[in-house]
């Protein structure tokens, strides 16, 4: 730690911080509304609470208007908010067949149990720019690919569909019944590692692995996945996406007084579960695996890395370096956290390096023998 | 500083944010300059009066921070200790696994040193312990403090703390970072922090 240089320049901080509030507080357009930010930008401040791991859209949407759109500073802010609530209760295990969907596809079966409900997508939409010199007008707006909406409002679908269709079978269940998933259920049911008491270290289990991959950064998870589905680490893969759903969870938490379990609020969360053919030489050739991915709010790209990371890691996670990866590296808190503080003074470590160089050359200049050897150092060095 | 019912939520003793807020800043305050009194957040009003050294606790306690409630007895009206732990959610515990201890009476050097201490790799695994003294000036002895915090070295003279309280709380400092964490707290809510960092040098008026 040589981080003690940063002092004085208190004047210089403060003006700093002062051009920031200034120009981002009292800028020449209108303030932006907290329910503003959470409808218009609602992917950002979805994502916003996945990584800070605190599921509140008010504090998130505020977190990202005070970060300036920036969702790793985002989350930082609200992962510190989140550091100073009391802890009030644990909430009940809930069952995701629970789930309430928004939206619901199924890639892998033309005719799962249940709808292929398209949602709020723009999956098949072309990548147009739109530039529209006003804000849209009312119903019946065409978009710019050509397909009237017809005004119907985005949650319609789901809205009208009776109870069965929006709680459908899982297609996972379907696989089952045809005896084709390797089942990984052993009746223990541990308590899950909680990663925000302690760190997650390899070997961790699966909870642990799971609660790193909902609350990491998205981009850093998707490489992750990518470099695994490319294979530069020598894993081979061939994955199909099972199911991915985007809907509504409730929150229950036991009465302080009765003791039974009552709900009091709800939660949107994104989950994905992937298949993954087996074809190890050691691995049951003749079912699938299941992975499964679940986080906050409505992020597919997370959660479908997540699914496929998860079997990846249950196969290759042990003997290779994917799960350090992904339990050390994939926190955007962490590394972006470490990249950042490289702005802050290290005067005093960057002197220290100096001189160990020129104490270096200067016994060189004295016919030392043994100079510059290289003694072991320990692993992990601090920078 | 005048505090009202508005810092209290609700019937039970669980603070506002507000209140909460308050009782969190005089910790900090206290704990950031040792010897320099600061003030909890308390309520005349309140009925049956809530013990201040119960303030701390309350603002800093949940689910994860195990409490324990020692010379409860001194305040027989209500049970403080379920009031506490009704009001935070946080479990009672034995006086080894607190985190966060309240002494509503004189509490004895053996307790003091069963205190958690934590680890020198966990140092925040200690107890912070709350003592209720009969007041934070005009006790027998001078207390000279020093260390982070201290500019030179600070007098204090508590009254009513146990003789062999520096003694015991040293024992339990010495083995930085782990160690306790100390806040004297007077009837009106005055509040001295004693950090593990503080060296105390006892000295007889």
């Amino acid at each position: 730690m040589g981080y003690s240089g940063a002092r004085g320049g208190l004047q210089a901080i403060l003006a700093a911080e002062g051009l920031v509030r200034r120009l981002r507080d009292h800028a020449s357009a209108p303030w932006a509304p907290t329910e503003q930010v959470i409808t218009r930008f609602r992917l950002a401040v979805d994502r916003v609470m996945g990584e800070a791991g605190l599921y509140d859209e008010d504090s998130a949407a505020g977190a990202f208007r005070q970060a300036e759109g920036d969702p790793l500073e985002a989350s930082h802010l609200l992962r510190a908010y989140r550091s100073t609530l009391p802890r009030l209760a644990v909430g009940e295990p809930v069952d995701p067949d629970e789930l309430l969907i928004l939206r619901r596809i199924v890639p892998a079966f033309r005719e799962p149990g249940g709808p292929q409900l398209l949602g709020r997508t723009t999956d098949y939409t072309g990548r147009l720019l739109e530039k529209p010199a006003g804000p849209p007008g009312e119903n019946g707006q065409a978009t710019s690919n050509g397909h009237a909406t017809n005004g119907a409002h985005p949650d319609n679908g789901a809205r009208a569909a009776n109870g069965a269709h929006r709680r459908p079978r899982r297609f996972l269940d379907l696989l089952r019944e045809l005896d084709l998933a390797v089942d990984h259920r052993d009746g223990s049911d541990p308590e899950p590692f909680d990663i925000t008491r302690t760190p997650a270290r390899p070997p961790a289990p699966r909870s642990a692995a799971l609660a790193a991959m909902a609350r990491a950064e998205t981009g850093a998870l998707v490489a992750l996945w990518y470099r695994s589905i490319l294979g530069p680490d020598g894993n081979l893969h061939e994955v199909t996406l099972g199911e991915v759903r985007h809907g509504r969870l409730p929150l229950r938490v036991r009465h302080p007084h009765t003791g039974n379990p009552v709900t009091v609020g709800e939660f949107r969360v994104t989950e994905a579960e992937a298949i993954e053919d087996l074809d190890g030489a050691d691995e049951d050739r003749s079912r699938f695996d299941v992975g499964y991915g679940l986080c906050f709010g409505h992020n597919e790209r997370k959660a479908i890395a997540m699914a496929n990371l998860d079997i990846a890691n249950r196969r290759f996670g042990a003997t290779g370096p994917l799960e350090q990866l992904l339990l050390l590296t994939t926190d955007g808190l962490d590394s972006g956290g470490f990249l950042e503080h490289l702005k802050l003074p290290h005067y005093v470590t960057f002197r220290s390096m100096v001189e160990r160089k020129q104490a270096l050359r200067a016994a060189q200049r004295a016919g030392a023998e043994d100079v510059g050897a290289r003694l072991p150092e320990p692993v992990g060095r601090v920078c | 500083m005048t505090i009202t019912e508005t810092h209290f939520a609700g019937p039970g003793a669980a603070l506002s944010p507000a209140g909460s807020q308050l009782a969190f800043r005089a910790v900090l305050d206290a704990l950031a300059r040792p010897g320099l009194p600061a003030q909890l957040p308390v309520s005349p009003e309140s009925e049956p009066a809530l013990p201040a050294v119960l303030l701390p606790l309350l603002a800093l306690a949940d689910l994860g921070t195990g409490v324990c409630l020692l010379g409860a007895e001194g305040f027989p009206e209500r049970d403080w200790a379920g009031v506490l732990s009704t009001a935070t959610s946080a479990p009672i515990v034995a006086l080894e696994q607190a985190r966060l201890v309240a002494a509503a009476g004189p509490i004895s050097a053996e307790e003091i040193r069963r205190l958690r201490r934590g680890t020198p790799l966990a140092p925040e695994e200690a107890a912070l312990l709350a003592v209720a003294v009969a007041g934070l000036t005009g006790g027998p002895r001078s207390w000279w403090l020093s260390g982070p915090g201290v500019p030179g070295r600070r007098a204090i003279s508590p009254f009513g703390v146990p003789d062999e309280f520096v003694a015991a709380r040293a024992d339990a400092v010495a083995g930085y970072p782990a160690g306790i964490d100390v806040l004297l707290v007077g009837p009106g809510g005055g509040l001295l922090g004693l950090p593990r960092t503080t060296i105390i040098e006892e000295e007889r008026n």
